[in-house]
């Protein structure tokens, strides 16, 4: 285990108690994790994720709320970054924090993103009861930005993700904070019925759009999938 | 709209070039290495031409104008046309080494068929053209250009002698025949003319006109005799052939008539019984009987009276009678001549008609054969001049202007351009083709495209740009590094086979 990451689990225990924040990634770690931060040097890629924050927020009313992430086309679609990206944005607001629920279980993003392994994870809380919700909650190194990243995948994870202990989880972290915004990361819909599933615990969705990588009928497709009642609208990642 | 449509395009190729990039690094390789092949193994052919100009001006000219025909014509079609005959191929073929007599037809066929593709004539305005051949052998490509020229302006000058002879000797049979022609029709104009004597129909009408003024005429002066003669014959009935008897007889009853008259002058004044009255009624009563003895016998009278005597009045008429009965038969006899001659003048008119076309037709063609004859004899004089230019010399000759040149550098397409020119056409097909994969693959690849397929409900919340790593990170990535050691290792094999082939290893 490298240096960075020994860090970056002391600081977590340090965290999860008094939300204190920690060592913060420096602008070369955020780079490499494609993280947007104030004063990046694309900024268009900022712009670009601030317009969309902007744009959320208009749409709901209310303090907080979940943002389901989706994406279409195979793994790889974009829906991780974007997640991440979008609660970095969120969180750019002094008077905000979020969280990113990972439940892209097949995805090495937050693996990287908290820089190697971790104890326990989404599937590990859902699965028994010794496990509680500090456990699995880690900081990112973006100030106010939490994740809680997908854990242990077995053949059930797809039911647990979809079980009343994951809806109360998700209203339980929503509540808690007002000023905390729920980003959950979630399998492309072109893979999993999961979309469909947890977009009814969300408050709103986002199709994700992998350039070259989907055809129009494929778009159809996946806005049917997400459910047009919480769907706020596609975003098309170069 | 379209500009911001191409902008996405355009990124959306490039970053397919990225993405692709062993594969795009690999095809340019591969293509290049292609290219730079086929330009290995393109035969360099080596070009010589030669200028040659068809001098037209000579000093006769000017004098000859419009006499002698020296034409304006694209003096390289003329060339081409000397140059393609098989003639002069065969010539070439032969002195070049082409051919050396033992070739099967097929084969020289062949040989001249290739000659004639590679032998190239264009015109270079005016009477300037140029003749060029192209050959990977440089000594041949000279050579037989050479020859080409040589051969060509030999053949040229014989060619247009000939020609020039052919045509004078063509206008010459042309006369001849033209000339015997004509002393034919000359010669049945002269029979026709010899046998028809009845003249022309203008001596025949007025003939028919004289002769019918005379007929009026005579018709005039018969009728005239006629009459004279008519009341000839009428006052010769009146006159008797003795007048003396009657003449006494009427000179009596005169004196009767007087002496009655005396007698009722005298009664209007006398009465009967006056002496003067009663010595009238005397003497009429004498005289009465006086009468009545003269008129009472002819023959005593005759016999008795010796005054009777021819009538001379008679005598007169009746010989005026005579006169006038000759007059009469001889005009008579005139106008039935003179009608007779109409009539034949008539006939004799019908005849001159008919023969008249008859020899309309034989002058006509009397005329034409005249006027072509004498054009012909025109013609004649100008090809007699032309020949003359051209057996001297003058005229049309060709000149070399620029002559051929043994051609040290190959021509056309060469291994140099191949070297340059491969790395850009392999790179611009590689461009192409991801550009053609980009348009043909369905897939999304520009936002606005997406949006104007979909439904107008669904929004586009936002475009995220591309996140790039930086350039200095992005190098020192492993593919990238053995893409680029790929290509540098390819440069430098290029290099080294560019240069092998320049200093003439293969």
């Amino acid at each position: 285990m490298s240096d960075d990451s020994k860090k970056g689990v002391r600081a977590d225990v340090g965290v999860i108690t008094n939300m204190a924040e920690v060592v913060l990634k420096t602008q070369d770690e955020l780079e490499a994790l494609k993280i947007i931060y104030p004063g990046m040097y694309q900024r268009e890629v900022l712009n670009s994720f601030r317009e969309l924050r902007s744009r959320l927020l208009d749409k709901v009313k209310g303090d907080n709320f979940v943002l389901l992430v989706t994406s279409l086309g195979m793994s790889g679609g974009g829906s991780s970054f974007v997640s991440m990206n979008m609660s970095a944005s969120f969180a750019l607001d002094e008077e905000r924090t979020a969280i990113y629920i990972d439940c892209n279980y097949d995805s090495p993003y937050t693996k990287k993103l908290l820089g190697g392994d971790y104890d326990y994870g989404l599937m590990d809380y859902l699965k028994g009861n010794d496990v509680e919700l500090k456990d699995i909650i880690y900081s990112t190194g973006v100030p106010r930005v939490r994740v809680i990243p997908a854990g242990k995948i077995d053949d059930s994870s797809l039911e647990r993700l979809a079980s009343d202990k994951m809806h109360q989880l998700i209203a339980s972290i929503k509540e808690r904070y007002p000023d905390r915004f729920v980003v959950l990361g979630v399998p492309s819909v072109s893979e999993s019925s999961l979309p469909r599933i947890l977009s009814k615990v969300a408050d709103i969705s986002l199709l994700v759009v992998p350039c070259g990588k989907v055809t129009p009928n494929q778009v159809m497709a996946g806005i049917d999938a997400v459910g047009e009642e919480k769907f706020a609208g596609l975003v098309f990642n170069n | 709209m379209e500009t911001r449509f191409l902008l996405e395009i355009l990124r959306a190729v490039g970053r397919e070039l990225v993405g692709l990039r062993g594969w795009v690094v690999g095809l340019f390789v591969v293509l290049t290495f292609c290219v730079l092949a086929v330009g290995l193994v393109w035969p360099e052919r080596y070009e010589t031409s030669s200028m040659l100009y068809a001098d037209v001006t000579n000093i006769i000219e000017p004098l000859l104008e419009g006499r002698a025909e020296v034409t304006e014509i694209d003096r390289s079609s003329q060339a081409r046309e000397l140059i393609y005959t098989r003639k002069i191929m065969l010539s070439v073929a032969e002195e070049t080494g082409l051919t050396s007599g033992v070739e099967s037809p097929k084969e020289i066929e062949e040989i001249i068929k290739y000659l004639r593709e590679d032998i190239k004539i264009f015109n270079e305005g005016g009477n300037y053209f140029r003749v060029s051949y192209k050959n990977s052998d440089q000594a041949l490509s000279f050579d037989l250009l050479s020859s080409v020229v040589a051969e060509f302006i030999s053949n040229a000058s014989e060619q247009r002698r000939n020609e020039s002879r052919g045509a004078y000797e063509f206008i010459e049979a042309q006369v001849v025949t033209y000339k015997n022609q004509l002393v034919r029709a000359e010669n049945q104009l002269k029979g026709f003319k010899a046998k028809n004597l009845d003249g022309d129909q203008r001596t025949v009408n007025a003939r028919i006109g004289s002769l019918r003024e005379q007929i009026e005429e005579l018709g005039l002066t018969v009728g005239e005799i006629e009459s004279r003669r008519r009341f000839l014959v009428q006052q010769l009935k009146q006159e008797n052939k003795f007048l003396n008897v009657k003449g006494k007889v009427n000179e009596e009853r005169d004196r009767l008539y007087a002496l009655k008259e005396r007698l009722n002058m005298l009664r209007l004044s006398y009465l009967e019984t006056y002496p003067d009255i009663i010595t009238l009624k005397q003497q009429i009563t004498g005289q009465e009987l006086v009468i009545e003895s003269m008129q009472g016998g002819v023959f005593v009278s005759r016999t008795s009276s010796t005054e009777t005597e021819e009538n001379p009045l008679y005598n007169t008429l009746r010989t005026r009678l005579s006169e006038t009965e000759i007059s009469l038969g001889s005009q008579q006899k005139r106008l039935e001549s003179l009608e007779r001659l109409l009539l034949r003048e008539h006939e004799r008119a019908g005849r001159v008609a008919s023969k008249e076309a008859e020899m309309a037709e034989l002058t006509r063609d009397y005329d034409v054969t005249r006027d072509i004859y004498e054009e012909m004899l025109g013609r004649k004089e100008k090809a007699r001049l032309s020949m003359t230019l051209d057996v001297e010399g003058q005229g049309v000759s060709f000149k070399i202007q620029e002559p051929a040149v043994f051609p040290v550098l190959p021509s056309g397409i060469s291994f140099l351009h191949f070297v340059f020119f491969a790395p850009i056409l392999s790179l611009m097909a590689v461009v192409s083709l991801v550009t053609f994969y980009v348009f043909v693959d369905p897939r999304l690849r520009s936002p606005s495209l997406m949006m104007s397929g979909l439904p107008e409900n669904i929004e586009l919340l936002a475009v995220i740009p591309h996140v790039s790593t930086r350039l200095t990170k992005r190098i020192v990535r492993s593919d990238v590094v053995l893409l680029f050691s790929v290509c540098v290792v390819s440069a430098l094999l290029y290099i080294a086979v560019v240069w092998s082939r320049f200093n003439g290893y293969f």
